[in-house]
């Protein structure tokens, strides 16, 4: 993975080590020359080994998260990356007069486009190999074995360039030539050979045409540079026969100076030296190696950035640990602390004390969250291959040292400036009031600190608002109100008004502000979105609800207490178990905060994952109302498949009907466009049958069409109309990540949109340049699989004849016919066409099935957040041990038994875990109802749904955690020997 | 007036703290007794034994040798559980610092005694309201203890003491952080209680103002009782 949020790995790696550096240097410096303060505190970490672990366990998890989000990220990109060296192997460019992604379709030029293209490059040093060659796909039998499969890349390269453009080795590391395959003998890549369970000597029938041509396979080769995992290699000559191809290649590769992966710095370079050559011969240069690592990084970023954002809740909830911790550790030494104080001690000593201890919990907690983040990231690996186990990506881990220097320096970096800010905010301390353990007394009004702060909350607020509104940055709007309403409340309290209603009422708005349908915020014009909103609303949200339910602790304590108080046995151990959460609110509040910024994101996780997958079970949106899709050989069509099935006992009484469609890769440009560049993109020509019975939907449609079938009407009867598919029409709310996809985009309208006026765009044939206008009326459902601009085949055919022949087939079975069955025979019968046939069902199941996968292990990612909070009720109730000895030793003393010292702990960790997990489940539900709400405009079928199963499962792991975490001090309060305690001061 | 009948009764008594290293004997045989309703001082220097003393009569400590009775039943042979539930309906306690729970009210801190003891929450809000009133702090009976005087927050403690009308009051240097007007005013009201209520109180203290209000004192040193008067 080379960049991460557009910053190249590298540089960040080495900006957060220097600043580490610069960090470390800093603390050591005041260590030296303040030894004793460093000695006191360095001190207190061996004298509480329990206390000590957890802190360590709490502060590591910003580094687990970090360096699992960088480590999972370089694992997807080294996968790709050696997924297309694999394929690609020394292959670098590829020229040829079509594009190669679109499967099947293919453009026969002259030999002497090669001969000039060798001439001009003699000399050229960028350029250390060029290689003349016919690639198509085909069916292959092994008719030794009795295997088949559908499609097999023919790779027939010119064999005395080919000998110096690539080592081609057998299964045996042998070197191996064309030269010695003889009239009729091939070699299989391992992959083919593997799935035709095929060995030398085999006998093999290749259908190139309706007729097969007898093979021999002499070898099992691998790097084969051919440019797929799947190809039967065999001499130019002889595919030239077999194809009536004389002097014809359809594609050079070209390899650039250098290793696999290396030669591709030269790709730029090189495409414009061979376009330079290639000017007015129709043929494309497309750069296919450093597209795929630039494919592989894009996807590496992708899952990283992922990965990152969703645990940004957890990073929140450890700093709130940082700060909690620090708050404790000082009320634990506050009388120490006043008499270092009043003994002369500064300041700024108390600060380099606690940052002193910080950061040595800070050290241990990155070594042990790298350690960690490098097996969650192990782990992460191994559950994404198992999902992708039917794919050719083989996932393995990987780990860059840059991203470990990264994820160990930035996970410091982070602890240490909340240390620093905690150390801060503890040493503000009044002598006397250290000294003889006096509380701090309450302030009724605000003051003047106070007072410059609200006025600063409201002079960046309203600029932020503004400037939002203006920009149509929903953003800036939605920072900006947030700020004004925390200022206000601030603003309010320093003119008298007290504390509860005060913050009641902020937490109140800022709850109402964050949970507003997004609709509602039209009122503020276009705003734009992203992902970053989701971060942002969440963390304004919990805010929100942890003040309006801390500053009014006491009424929902009070209805517990009437609730619980019919459990006679309990009473006792709930007085104290709500009194002292309702006496220490401020650091209730951050373990609230805590749970609850955890188990929201696992809730409107999971609520997503509900929802999105019920509409994924939708069948009918997703197929259009067939039941099989296949695709065959461009080099060998089916004249008429209607009579072709008619003819078929089989399948005659399976197949209602067929709808069919061709592909063509084009160039494209809209008319009105403030760029006139052309794009590449894809074109699809549909038969009538596809126009009166597709049940395709639209999100957008020209304005006079009422309905789906009224558009699709339209295209069937009026030439030069067209509709398109989403990923051409851009979202004003990108809540979503693609890689890579089409970078044609319309303009003019937007996924959200109601209506569109219709939209002109030209298409044109890069090869021949023939150009032709449709014009664009809809746009299509994103669930669909459908890509591309979609019109008559008709309309193209009027210019491009090539349009007629049809390459893909929409079959739609006859009531109670079994699709994959029926699947598996439409490949049989149409064996020699190189048909590929999938149940559309099958196929969406699988994507269920694997996105269901991945949006669980990103949920399970984002449960490494609970450690905090459960880490959190471990620390506060190990303290609260320590602090109440006294206090416990009395309780004892008056009749508290061992049990009831013991519930009173529980029950305390307990009703303070369970409202920060009720506040997380109610803030989730109410976002992802939001959410959900919002893309129901763009997803047809969506549906607010929730999994209960789910939520109890969340919350029961939550709890029990919570529960066993305070277990342990619960015991060890219910032993503490009376009269020891009434000695302990 | 005194009763006859012994309420506390204490024979060849000893204690030992065995730190591992070093052993200390706090108690090298004490017999001791205590008339019903009388007032006991327990004076002596500083780590005379007088504090285990009171640890080991009230059960809150164990000991290795002697016998204690307590309303003639023997406190060491109860389970925890039951020397824990007797002390809640039997025994009061004053403290000398930390008595009070510093997050609960003044009526909550006195009615913890009475839930413990499985007394109904409203009728032990009502109790702990007479028993506040009882000591002439009716009126702060929603205060915290950071909200108090010392000598307040010694009332309220003396008010839990006795909310359960407990047989005896173990008090632990009651007086040790007051002022002298204070100290009289909380003598006072012990000795009104011990006279009307007819309870047995027992006083470590260092306080000649103490022990001089008391029926008896009992004077220790090293671990052992030196004398009386």
């Amino acid at each position: 993975m080379q960049e991460i949020f557009g910053l190249s790995m590298t540089t960040l790696a080495l900006v957060l080590l220097g600043l580490f550096i610069a960090v470390l240097t800093l603390v050591g410096v005041m260590a030296w020359r303040n030894r004793i303060m460093l000695k006191l505190g360095l001190r207190n970490i061996p004298k509480r080994p329990a206390q000590t672990a957890l802190i360590i366990l709490g502060l590591m998890l910003s580094t687990v998260i970090i360096t699992s989000a960088f480590g999972t990220g370089d694992t997807i990109a080294y996968t790709i990356r050696s997924l297309g060296a694999r394929t690609l192997g020394d292959t670098d460019e590829i020229v040829s007069a079509s594009d190669l992604d679109v499967p099947g379709v293919q453009r026969y030029f002259e030999y002497s486009r090669f001969e000039g293209l060798l001439g001009g490059l003699s000399g050229y040093d960028s350029v250390d190999g060029i290689l003349p060659c016919i690639n198509l796909g085909a069916p292959l039998v092994d008719v030794t074995s009795e295997e088949y499969v559908p499609s097999v890349t023919v790779f027939a390269p010119e064999p005395r360039y080919y000998a110096d453009f690539t080592e081609l080795r057998n299964d045996k590391g042998q070197m191996v030539s064309l030269d010695d395959l003889g009239s009729d003998g091939v070699y299989l890549d391992e992959e083919t050979a593997r799935d035709l369970k095929a060995k030398p000597g085999d006998t093999l029938y290749l259908f190139l045409g309706e007729q097969p041509t007898v093979l021999e396979l002499k070898a099992v080769v691998k790097d084969s540079s051919s440019g797929s995992l799947s190809a039967l290699i065999m001499p130019l000559s002889r595919a030239q026969e077999i194809l009536g191809r004389s002097g014809q290649i359809n594609a050079i590769y070209v390899s650039n100076e250098g290793d696999r992966v290396g030669g591709a710095r030269y790709s730029d370079e090189v495409k414009e030296k061979l376009e330079g050559l290639l000017q007015g011969t129709g043929l494309k240069v497309e750069t296919v190696k450093k597209d795929v690592l630039e494919q592989a990084d894009l996807a590496g970023s992708a899952f990283t950035t992922i990965f990152v954002a969703f645990g940004l809740f957890s990073i929140a909830a450890g700093v709130l640990l940082i700060l909690l911790i620090f708050m404790m550790l000082a009320a634990a030494r506050k009388s120490e602390m006043g008499m270092a104080r009043a003994v002369g001690t500064k300041r700024r000593h108390l600060i380099q004390m606690f940052i002193f201890e910080g950061t040595a919990y800070d050290l241990a907690a990155a070594v042990v969250g790298v350690g960690l983040g490098v097996a969650v990231t192990y782990a992460i690996a191994g559950i994404v291959a198992r999902i992708f186990q039917n794919t050719p990506l083989d996932l393995a881990f990987h780990m860059e040292p840059r991203s470990l220097v990264a994820a160990f320096t930035l996970g410091i970096l982070v602890t240490f400036v909340t240390v620093a800010v905690a150390s801060w905010r503890v040493s503000r301390l009044n002598i006397v009031r250290a000294i003889r353990d006096i509380p701090e007394p309450k302030f009724e009004k605000v003051g003047r600190r106070g007072l410059i702060l609200a006025l600063l909350l409201l002079f960046i607020g309203t600029l932020s608002t503004l400037g939002g509104i203006a920009s149509g940055s929903g953003t800036s709007l939605y920072i900006g109100v947030s700020l004004l309403i925390i200022g206000l409340a601030l603003l309010l309290r320093r003119f008298g008004l007290r504390e509860r209603p005060a913050f009641t009422l902020a937490g109140i708005a800022l709850l109402v502000w964050t949970l507003l349908p997004m609709d509602a915020l039209d009122v503020f014009g276009e705003l734009t979105m992203g992902i970053e909103m989701f971060f942002l609303s969440g963390m304004i949200m919990v805010l929100g609800a942890v003040w309006v339910v801390t500053n009014n602790l006491d009424i929902l304590l009070r209805i517990l207490t009437i609730g619980l108080s019919r459990l006679k046995g309990v009473v006792p151990a709930l007085r104290t178990a709500l009194a002292y959460p309702m006496q220490n609110r401020f650091r209730t509040g951050l373990t609230l905060a805590m749970f609850s910024l955890v188990i929201f994101t696992m809730i409107f996780m999971s609520t997503l994952i509900t929802t999105t997958t019920a509409a994924l079970e939708d069948v009918e949106s997703f197929s259009g109302g067939y039941d099989i899709a296949a695709t065959v050989s461009y080099s060998n069509p089916i004249p008429d498949i209607d009579a072709a099935i008619a003819a078929d006992p089989g399948l005659d009484p399976a197949v209602d009907y067929v709808a069919s469609q061709s592909t063509l890769p084009l160039e494209i440009r809209q008319v009105d466009a403030s760029s006139q560049e052309w794009e590449e993109y894809v074109v699809n020509g549909v038969d009538e049958t596809y126009l009166d019975t597709t049940t395709f939907e639209f999100i957008v449609m020209a304005e006079g069409y009422g309905s789906a079938r009224e558009i699709w009407q339209a295209i069937r009867d009026n030439p030069g109309l067209a509709v398109i598919s989403a990923e051409a029409v851009p979202a004003q709310n990108e809540f979503g990540f693609s890689v890579g996809g089409p970078q044609f985009q319309l303009e003019g309208v937007f996924q959200e949109d109601e209506t569109m006026s219709p939209i002109v765009a030209v298409l044109r044939d890069p090869y021949s340049g023939t150009q032709m206008t449709l014009t664009i009326i809809g746009v299509l459902e994103q669930i669909s699989f459908n890509y591309g601009i979609y019109t008559s085949q008709e309309t193209l055919a009027q210019t491009w004849p090539v349009a007629a022949v049809p390459t893909t087939y929409l079959f739609k079975l006859a009531e109670g016919v079994d699709a994959k069955e029926t699947a598996d025979a439409l490949e049989a019968a149409f064996l020699t066409h190189g048909m590929e046939a999938i149940s559309i069902k099958e196929s969406l199941d699988e994507a269920n099935r694997t996105s269901f996968a991945l949006n669980s292990l990103l949920q399970g990612f984002m449960s490494l957040g609970l450690v905090v909070g459960i880490a959190a009720l471990g620390v506060i109730s190990t303290r609260a041990v320590v602090e109440r000895r006294h206090e416990i030793g009395v309780l004892r003393a008056i009749g508290y038994r061992r049990r009831t010292v013991q519930i009173s702990f529980l029950l305390e960790s307990s009703i303070v875990a369970l409202i920060g997990i009720l506040i997380g489940v109610v803030l989730g539900l109410a976002l992802s109802y939001n959410v959900i709400d919002f893309l129901k405009g763009q997803i047809e079928g969506l549906e607010f749904q929730i999994s209960w199963l789910q939520i109890v499962i969340i919350v029961a792991i939550a709890y029990l955690a919570s529960l066993l975490m305070t277990l342990l001090p619960a015991w060890q309060a219910s032993r503490i020997y009376p009269a020891e305690a009434l000695r302990y001061e | 007036m005194v009763a006859e009948e012994q309420i506390i009764s204490v024979k060849g008594l000893h204690k030992t703290y065995d730190t591992g290293k070093v052993k200390v004997y706090a108690l090298r045989g004490i017999d001791f007794a205590v008339k019903k309703g009388e007032m006991v001082a327990i004076m002596g220097p500083s780590g005379c034994g007088k504090t285990t003393l009171l640890n080991c009569l009230a059960g809150l400590d164990d000991f290795e040798q002697g016998e204690v009775l307590i309303e003639g039943v023997d406190l060491q042979g109860m389970s925890d559980n039951t020397r824990t539930d007797y002390r809640a309906r039997r025994m009061g306690f004053v403290f000398q610092l930390y008595n009070l729970l510093p997050v609960l009210t003044s009526a909550e801190n006195i009615e913890l005694t009475l839930l413990v003891s499985g007394v109904p929450p409203r009728t032990a809000r009502q109790k702990a309201l007479e028993a506040l009133n009882m000591v002439a702090l009716g009126d702060l009976a929603n205060r915290i203890p950071a909200e108090l005087s010392g000598g307040q927050r010694q009332r309220v403690t003396i008010a839990r003491a006795l909310v359960n009308q407990p047989a005896i009051i173990w008090g632990d240097e009651p007086t040790g952080d007051l002022d002298s007007e204070t100290t009289a005013e909380i003598m006072d009201l012990l000795c009104r209680l011990n006279k009307e209520n007819q309870q047995t109180f027992v006083l470590v203290t260092h306080s000649q103002e103490v022990a001089a209000r008391a029926d008896r004192i009992v004077m220790m040193r090293d671990g052992l009782i030196v004398g009386e008067k």
